[in-house]
Formats: structure tokens, sequence, C-alpha cells
């Protein structure tokens, strides 16, 4: 059996280098926001260009266009929501004492799993709204029954993509938190009766 | 500070703290691949903060709190039970090397037996900080990392006792 003091010495006598060269590590470092800049500006274009495509098709009907922007703007929300949630996390204060840390994390994570009103209005408002004016828009010489099947499909179709997205998001968003949340709940309540 | 100070003192850090870090990356998980990972992690974070770094702390106090909140909030990659595996290995003279690569297997599955914060504060104590900055990377009170150190020593040397370690 070995007292305290050796096991440190055995401890601090691992001289484990990091595996990546300091060369490599200033990449990485360098590159790191530019990865998410580079994920977000992938989605902005994606959504850019498929407003764009849809403006174009609607060019000539001020009904239809204002349809069109209200779906591009429930997609603009989405993504805004995208980056303040990925905003949020990132500029926890990682310098700050672990205790306080851990309560401000679980907060913000607890916050990020709930969809807010604006991400339904978002995903599901905006475009429900914006596909039924482009419809009354564009359909207005069809038989009422056909309009009324059309606005039926077009409200359907928005409202379990838009479903399905929130509810893909959020059992993603559960599988990679779920195991943060417990172990910052774990840290909190280790230390809950001393923190300063 | 600029980018030239940024870089020069990203580089200081680095080199004069890099096996410490490592050392509490492969303390708090398992697995090697998840500890590089964190490293990798926490020296971005480091970068990332630097321009608000002010000396009002000590460079070690700063760098292990970010260490210590990047590990909290890291993402595990490969299964929490991959297995320990080469956790002494490296600088270790060739004579000693089973032993001591042993030794320090069953102290590595002795620490990971901890809870979550204590685990963070054994390594913190192993790598031979005082109360006093203990406290503040964790923020808990000195008493209190007192009372925790005390469990802590209690549950380690318990834990090596056991037969499943081989006394070590």
């Amino acid at each position: 059996m070995e007292t305290f003091e050796e096991l440190q010495v055995l401890w601090q006598k691992q001289t484990t280098a990091p595996r990546i060269s300091v060369e490599d590590l200033m990449r990485h470092v360098r590159g790191h926001s530019r990865k998410h800049l580079t994920i977000f500006a992938v989605k902005t274009t994606a959504v850019a260009v498929l407003t764009g495509v849809m403006l174009a098709v609607v060019w000539g009907s001020p009904a239809a266009l204002a349809g069109a922007l209200l779906v591009a703007a429930g997609a603009v929300v989405t993504l805004g929501v995208d980056w303040m949630a990925h905003v949020s996390l990132a500029r926890l204060e990682f310098t700050a004492p672990a205790a306080g840390f851990a309560s401000t994390a679980l907060e913000k994570l607890r916050r990020l799993a709930r969809p807010r009103p604006v991400q339904y209005a978002g995903v599901l408002a905006g475009p429900m709204a914006g596909l039924n004016v482009m419809e009354a828009a564009l359909l207005h010489g069809v038989l009422w029954e056909w309009r009324l099947a059309a606005h039926l499909f077009l409200s359907m179709l928005a409202i379990v993509a838009g479903w399905g997205g929130l509810r893909v998001r959020a059992r993603r968003f559960e599988r990679e938190t779920r195991p943060l949340i417990e172990r910052l709940e774990a840290f909190s309540a280790g230390g809950a009766e001393g923190s300063e | 500070m600029n980018a030239k100070q940024r870089e020069r003192l990203f580089l200081e850090l680095f080199h004069d703290y890099r096996e410490r870090v490592v050392r509490l990356c492969r303390g708090y998980l398992s697995s090697p691949d998840d500890a590089e990972d964190l490293f990798q992690e926490i020296m971005t974070r480091v970068w990332n903060s630097l321009p608000q770094f002010r000396g009002e702390a000590r460079a070690s106090t700063w760098l292990y709190r970010i260490a210590v909140n990047s590990a909290l909030l890291y993402r595990r990659k490969s299964m929490p039970a991959a297995p320990l595996q080469d956790v002494a290995d490296e600088g270790l003279a060739a004579p000693d090397k089973i032993d001591q690569r042993e030794r320090m297997a069953a102290l590595h599955q002795a620490i990971a037996a901890l809870g979550e914060q204590d685990r963070l504060i054994a390594t913190l104590l192993l790598e031979g900080l005082s109360y006093k900055e203990i406290a503040e990377i964790t923020g808990i009170t000195v008493n209190y990392v007192g009372v925790k150190i005390t469990r802590i020593k209690q549950a380690l040397e318990k834990s090596l006792r056991e037969p499943r370690y081989g006394n070590v």
C-alpha cells in the first residue's frame, strides 16, 4: 500500500506528451471557428438559393411573392435560433470557477432543450401561412374543391415537415446533451454544500 | 493583445502545461482517444480565451479552469467503459515499466470509480495543486476542498487496497 504522496509521484511520472504536434494544434485552433462558420454559411447559402428560386418562380404575383417571403422568413428564424443556440454554448465563461460554470451551463442546456415559441413560429407557422398564401395567389382560377384540397395538403405538409423537424432536432439534442446535463448535475450535487 | 503576443503566450502555455493537461484529461476520461480529443478542445478554448486573459489569476489557475470546465462539457466520442490502455506507458524506465504500468492502471481505475467532481479534484490533487488553488479552480470553499480531499484520499486508498487492484 502506498501513501498518497507516493501516488502523487507515480502520477506525475507520466510524461504523457500529447499526440498532436504544436504545428497541427495551431492549425486546429485557428481552423476551429472557421469550421462552425463554414457549416452556418452552407446552411445560409442553401436557404438563400431556395428562397431565390422560389422568388423567381412567383415574381409576377405580389401575393405569391408575399407567401414566398413568409416561408423564407420562417427559414431565417430557424437558422437564427440554431445560430443563437451555438453561440450561447460557445460563449460560456470557460475561465470561471467550475461550480458557477456548471450551474450556468446547466441552465443554458435545459433552456435550449425546450423548443421556444419562436421556433414553432419559424418552423410551422411561417411555412404554413406562406405556402397557403402562395397557393391562394397562384391557383385562383381552379375549382374550389381542388383549392381546398391543395390548402389542406400544403398545411399538412408544413405541419408534418415542421413538426417532424422539431422532433428530430429535439431527439438529437436530447441524445447529445443528456449525458452533459447528467454530468453537470452530478458535479453540482457533489459540491452543493461548499460552493462559494 | 496582438496576434504575435497571443501566439507567443499560447505556445508558452502549451509547452509549460501540455503534460499536466493531458494527465488531467486521462485522469478524467478512460479512453486515450477521448482524452486526446479533450486536450485539443481545451487548447482551442485556451486560444479563444487568450484575448481576455488579463493576468489577474495565475496562468495555471486560469488554464486549469478552462481545462476543468471543458472536461465537464466534453461529449465523449467513444463508449464510457473504454479500456484503459497504455496510461503509464510513456516516459517510464524499462525495468520498472510493467510494475509502474500496473500501479498506474490501478490508480486510473480507482480515480474512475470516483464521482464527477471528486475525479477532477483527485487529478488536480495528484498534480500537486494546493487546497487554495483547487478551491479557485472548482469554485468551492477551501474548507470544503479540505473535506473533499480527505474523503477522496480515503476512497483512493480503499480502492487500491482491494484485492482486484493487487494491493498497489
